[in-house]
């Protein structure tokens, strides 16, 4: 018998269905240079909390695209859910493993406790103990935290994609699309008016208060250093400290990632003149050179 | 589901494959692995610009066709069932991927060992030495000082043993995943559009310059992981905008080597 035929057929599994934009914006990440979005309204953190009372679930991602001339393609969007799925997956995973670990460093901590009361029981000079390690008591704490936040995640049984139905959300969408494209290509500053725009027409369609909460967590990862530079200690301040304070005695801090996965510029096509553009580029810095 | 994504490129001379997965921060394979020996099953998903199957199969090597005289002229004898040659995929996919994260893996469980192995026991004679360190305050004639002595005699060992222990157990169930992963693993094709637009610019091949501006591309397409393919192809291959920074070769001895 193999471990998958193990089913238990009387758990009760409820559909969470959570919407999935794709959104026209500009990336800068050297990785996703000029490319377009797949942004959730919720945040992990969000999402975690709506799902927290729920015995076990499957999650629906709902893909919402602006109406264009060359959708997604079925690899495409499957790359959107593998995307989705590993981000979680690692998170979860790592708050897990230094979990293990921490949790061995704080009862560390509680036996010097104890240490601690006896010695206050007996003699006069019992400060001494915080000579020893009292950091231990706090180690991972955050990461614990994080974990009991986080943990109904890992209930989940199944993710899967599908394409969104709900006509006001595609409506929106198709509204703040056109937007999009009235703006000026170079606009450094699209992402506040396109947020602008969508909390102008709230009123009239609650899909894009969604939209707005969606390009907000866009803005939030934009200004953010990209994942691995917030993993790697590269400046001389976090190689110090990660010299000192290192592994060995803190546990790494572990990132929410966000729910944002860089997708296709719907409206680019190879024949739009770029190529063009860069060849002349290329031609006019070889002649400089 | 854990799955692993493939991606079949266009490189000038025939067909390659990439997989975007980070080199060296390895939790995301690490917790696919998992999932697997928890008993998920694990899938492949190879992308490729058209998702006709003979396309696909017209591309493999030879050894799977045999050449033959006819009275007419040479035919072509496929020697193996299309059931085979997946068969062979999935034995080719194991012995890549596999290989490579037994290695990341082996690197990740001894590097952790290497911090938690035995970290508060001292052995040998200077451990000896180190361990009865406490006993110069016990001995100074002040008791309170005793519990402390103790905890680091007993306590610390026993603690930092049991995330010796710890980290055991969880690498071992990852090895155990890495080797049921491959065992039962599905094989998916499905047709991606940005990768037929990257593939057509390196067909096209524009001034010799196809893999530049597949580089320049790539991101804004929605694929930027593949940027760590097409850079070092066109520093290998192409000459790039940048002529100022090449240099003559430097001779690997004074004198000529031929005449």
């Amino acid at each position: 018998m193999t471990k998958g035929s193990l089913v238990n057929w009387r758990k009760n599994l409820t559909e969470v269905k959570v919407p999935l934009y794709v959104l026209p914006a500009r990336l800068s990440g050297w990785y996703e240079d000029g490319a377009w979005v797949a942004s959730s309204p919720l945040s992990l953190g969000e999402l975690a909390r709506k799902l927290q009372k729920k015995e076990a679930f499957v999650l629906l991602w709902e893909l919402y695209m602006p109406p264009a001339p060359s959708p997604l393609s079925e690899g495409e969007v499957a790359h959107i859910l593998t995307a989705l799925e590993n981000a979680i997956e690692e998170f979860l995973y790592s708050l897990s493993f230094y979990e293990k670990l921490a949790r061995n460093y704080r009862f560390m901590f509680s036996l010097c406790l104890v240490a601690y009361i006896i010695g206050l029981l007996s003699v006069n000079t019992w400060w001494f103990i915080w000579f020893r390690q009292p950091y231990l008591a706090l180690t991972g704490i955050d990461n614990w935290w994080k974990r009991k936040r986080f943990s109904c995640l890992t209930r989940c049984e199944f993710q899967g994609i599908l394409q969104g139905e709900d006509e006001k959300r595609q409506q929106a969408l198709a509204e703040v699309s056109s937007f999009f494209q009235s703006l000026d290509p170079g606009d450094p500053e699209y992402l506040e008016k396109m947020i602008a725009f969508a909390k102008g027409k709230e009123k009239e369609n609650p899909a894009f208060s969604e939209i707005r909460r969606a390009y907000e967590h866009l803005r939030k990862r934009e200004r953010e250093k990209s994942y691995f530079l917030k993993r790697i200690p590269h400046t001389s301040w976090a190689k110090v400290k990660r010299f000192f304070l290192g592994d060995l005695l803190l546990i790494p801090e572990v990132f929410v990632p966000f729910l944002c996965v860089p997708v296709r510029d719907l409206s680019f096509t190879p024949s739009s003149g770029i190529l063009e553009e860069w060849d002349a580029q290329n031609r006019a810095l070889q002649a400089f050179q | 589901m854990p799955r692993i994504e493939l991606y079949k490129l266009f490189n000038k001379q025939g067909y390659t494959m990439f997989s975007p997965r980070h080199p060296f921060f390895p939790e995301e394979r690490f917790a696919q692995y998992l999932r697997v020996f928890k008993g998920e099953p694990m899938e492949i998903f190879l992308h490729v610009e058209d998702s006709k199957k003979e396309e696909y199969l017209a591309h493999l090597p030879s050894d799977f066709l045999e050449v033959a005289r006819d009275s007419q002229g040479y035919v072509v004898i496929p020697r193996k069932s299309p059931q085979e040659i997946l068969e062979y995929l999935k034995n080719a996919f194991s012995d890549t991927f596999r290989k490579e994260d037994a290695l990341l893996l082996e690197t990740w469980r001894h590097r952790d060992f290497f911090y938690h192995y035995g970290r508060f026991r001292f052995r040998g004679f200077y451990g000896v030495l180190h361990r009865l360190f406490p006993i110069v305050f016990i001995m100074h004639g002040i008791p309170g000082f005793q519990p402390m002595a103790w905890d680091m005699i007993i306590g610390d060992p026993y603690f930092e043993d049991r995330n010796f222990l710890e980290l055991s157990k969880h690498y071992q169930m990852i090895s155990w995943g890495l080797e049921e992963a491959f065992t039962n693993v599905t094989l998916r094709i499905v047709e991606n559009s940005a990768l037929r637009i990257l593939n057509d610019i390196v067909r096209q091949d524009r001034n010799g310059e196809g893999f530049v501006q597949a580089f320049r591309v790539a991101s804004r397409v929605g694929l930027g992981f593949l940027r760590d393919f097409f850079w070092p192809a066109t520093q290998a291959t192409e000459h790039t905008e940048w002529t100022k920074f090449l240099r003559p070769p430097v001779p690997f001895v004074p004198w000529k080597e031929s005449p």
